[in-house]
């Protein structure tokens, strides 16, 4: 009973400091196998710091990361059930598709035919079996990022990590990854999914926590943290040109259940509680400040606001 | 040990596949070494052949044989250097003045007119294969000119070593070698920095494999590397140009601290750099800035005292003197020879390795 509850990573209380600055404070966090859980965070959060740690390249400061129930320190064994997809492209680039997986294979203790298997395996599950005996430094940057994901998942492991997998990639292979990503959940593989994208952390992630500044500011279904945000709304109003900005700004920003207005490129974004029924007495207020309103949008809020509401800033910041 | 070994594979397998590092590794230190002793002098050069005689017969068929090979047809083609005895034959090919001596000794007028074989023989200087191919065919000819069957009239070619002055080829044998074993090593050095610098090095430590396996495969790869050229080099060296480099034990010895001073050196000055490029630049510079004054490219004779002096205050200077000393001292080297450079390079390399394994461990963590 024990062995069906245990998560397949458990991080508790995880802290890391670099001199004086505190890179990762009191994050945790659990992933049951076949769950994705996306880790949201602007550059510079943590995230790569705390995965680090995670899969055992960093030492830490204080904390727990068990990977099914085995401590991270305990030697081989919990590293051999984890599969790791840098940010960069880890690979050979001298080497083919074909050598590169098999030293990776070797290093985590595959050889022989079940090997070569995995190796295929591999590389059919990312659409490369074509060029497999192609140099990797002739493939283009999105088949890169598909074999790094290739060796990171030969040795099917038990929890797979992915840093920012879809950085600078095409959207084929955007969309191959993801498929590939959905697949390895429905296999009962265990997903940290970093990234900053909130589209691809709403599209697969089964819960996401939202790190910043080294803590996990909010952790839950993409829905219980939208939730969180209340019945506040996002309305943006399109101003006409020559409109006095600053005092249609101040104007509304005044309003009560206005928690926040600014204007950027033309528009005047505002956040409110209850917002849509706010909007009569905004456009009233800026009608007497003698600007125009050319255009009006109510936006449903989305993690992006999550992270705008607890942060202050936005995610791409 | 698997482990360790399957890294060790691999990098060899990429160090293999990048044939710039093999041009600059091999080809280039030979040609420069075939164009530098062609260039500058040489045993090859253009004044032909220089062969001493010593007649110590002094009967009319050794002074025929003197002047079977001064006759017309052979003028320009071999200069006669003639001797009364065995001493001044043997002090000109130590010194490099003559490529081969033919010693005619007493009884050679007599055997030659009983038809037997004459007590002859002929002294090379090492590595002199075609002077002594040729000496030893003119004097079958004569011999056989007299009657005597070839077969029968081969005389015994003693290889000489040459001390004092060395060929020119041979000082550029030695200082390509150890020039170029620095280039050789850091195109290893510089993937290893690649390797930090592209994460694959985070990805191996996240591996189920001990970072003591590792940290094993890289250096035992980049030992490989430097191994193999340096043992290409003189293989190639000794067969081509016919350079000493003196006895195997201790020339072995100090191959392996100049591949480790090589490894040291070249992984201090990357570990200075913030990538693998800016790394590259700095080593290339230093190396050639160490070469000129570790005397690689011009000979230590006829230069002030103090050049010297200089020369061995450089890692690559000791090497390169270590096995000038050794080539040198032939068959007589002993460590003891070289107990100064194998010290010096050993301690050079392992320093240079603990400081860009302590900057390189600061890298990994400033990366994650």
């Amino acid at each position: 009973m024990a062995e069906q509850t245990r998560p397949a990573l458990l991080v508790s209380g995880l802290r890391k400091s670099f001199g004086t600055r505190v890179a990762v404070d009191s994050v945790g966090f659990t992933i049951a196998a076949g769950e994705i859980y996306g880790l949201l965070g602007p550059n510079g959060a943590g995230k790569t710091t705390s995965i680090s740690m995670i899969a055992g390249i960093l030492a830490r400061d204080a904390g727990e990361i068990a990977i099914d129930g085995i401590g991270i320190d305990a030697g081989p064994a919990p590293r051999a059930l984890i599969g790791i997809v840098p940010q960069a492209i880890a690979l050979y680039l001298d080497l083919t598709a074909r050598e590169n997986l098999d030293f990776w294979g070797r290093m985590y203790d595959l050889s022989g035919v079940p090997l070569q298997d995995a190796i295929a395996g591999a590389l059919d599950a990312v659409g490369l079996t074509p060029r497999a005996d192609d140099i990797v430094g002739t493939y283009s940057g999105g088949m890169q990022r598909r074999l790094n994901l290739a060796c990171g998942i030969l040795h099917q492991p038990r929890l797979l990590i992915l840093d920012e997998p879809t950085v600078g990639v095409d959207p084929q292979s955007r969309s191959a990854i993801f498929d590939l990503v959905e697949r390895l959940r429905d296999g009962g593989t265990a997903i940290l999914y970093t990234t900053h994208y909130m589209e691809e952390a709403e599209r697969l992630c089964a819960r996401i926590g939202i790190i910043d500044s080294g803590r996990l500011i909010a952790e839950g279904t993409r829905d219980e943290l939208v939730a969180s945000l209340g019945h506040d709304a996002r309305i943006e109003i399109g101003l006409g040109r020559g409109d006095s900005v600053e005092r249609a700004e101040r104007l509304v920003g005044a309003l009560e259940g206005v928690r926040s207005a600014t204007v950027e490129n033309g528009h005047l974004h505002v956040v409110a509680d209850h917002g849509a029924l706010r909007l009569p007495a905004m456009l009233t207020v800026l009608l007497d400040a003698g600007a125009v309103a050319e255009s009006v949008r109510v936006v449903e809020p989305n993690l992006e606001d999550v992270f705008l509401r607890m942060t202050g800033r936005a995610l791409r910041d | 040990m698997r482990h360790a070994l399957i890294v060790c594979l691999k990098d060899l397998r990429q160090r293999m596949r990048d044939r710039t590092a093999i041009l600059t590794a091999i080809v280039a230190p030979l040609a420069l070494t075939a164009l530098m002793g062609l260039a500058l002098g040489g045993s090859q050069g253009g004044s032909g052949m220089r062969l001493c005689i010593a007649d110590l017969d002094h009967s009319k068929q050794s002074s025929e044989f003197v002047d079977f090979v001064q006759r017309p047809a052979l003028r320009g083609l071999i200069r006669i250097e003639p001797v009364d005895s065995l001493t001044p034959a043997e002090k000109m090919i130590e010194e490099h003045r003559a490529e081969c001596a033919v010693v005619m000794s007493p009884g050679f007028g007599g055997a030659i007119e009983s038809g037997t074989p004459p007590p002859a023989e002929i002294l090379a200087a090492r590595g002199e294969q075609f002077a002594t191919q040729g000496t030893s065919e003119l004097f079958r000819d004569f011999i056989y000119r007299a009657g005597i069957p070839r077969d029968r009239a081969v005389p015994e070619v003693i290889p000489r070593s040459a001390g004092g002055q060395m060929r020119i080829v041979d000082f550029f044998a030695v200082s390509m070698t150890v020039l170029f074993l620095n280039f050789g090593v850091l195109s290893g050095v510089r993937a290893l920095q690649a390797e930090v610098d592209s994460r694959t090095m985070l990805r191996l430590l996240a591996s189920p494999t001990p970072p003591h396996a590792i940290i094993a495969g890289k250096f035992a790869a980049l030992m490989l590397i430097g191994l193999i050229q340096m043992g290409t080099m003189i293989a190639a060296t000794s067969l081509m140009f016919g350079t000493r480099w003196g006895n195997p034990l201790p020339t072995t010895a100090l191959m392996l601290t100049s591949v480790l001073m090589a490894i040291g050196l070249t992984a201090f000055l990357m570990s200075l750099a913030n990538n693998a490029e800016q790394g590259t630049a700095l080593a290339a510079m230093v190396i050639a800035l160490l070469s000129i004054v570790g005397g690689q490219f011009l000979p230590p004779q006829g230069l002030p005292d103090v050049f010297e002096t200089l020369t061995r205050l450089t890692p690559n200077g000791q090497a390169f003197f270590g096995f000038l000393d050794l080539s040198a001292a032939g068959a007589h080297g002993t460590l003891m020879t070289i107990a100064q450079p194998l010290a010096f390079t050993a301690i050079v390399g392992l320093s240079g390795i603990t400081f860009a394994g302590l900057r390189a461990r600061g890298a990994l963590q400033r990366m994650t």
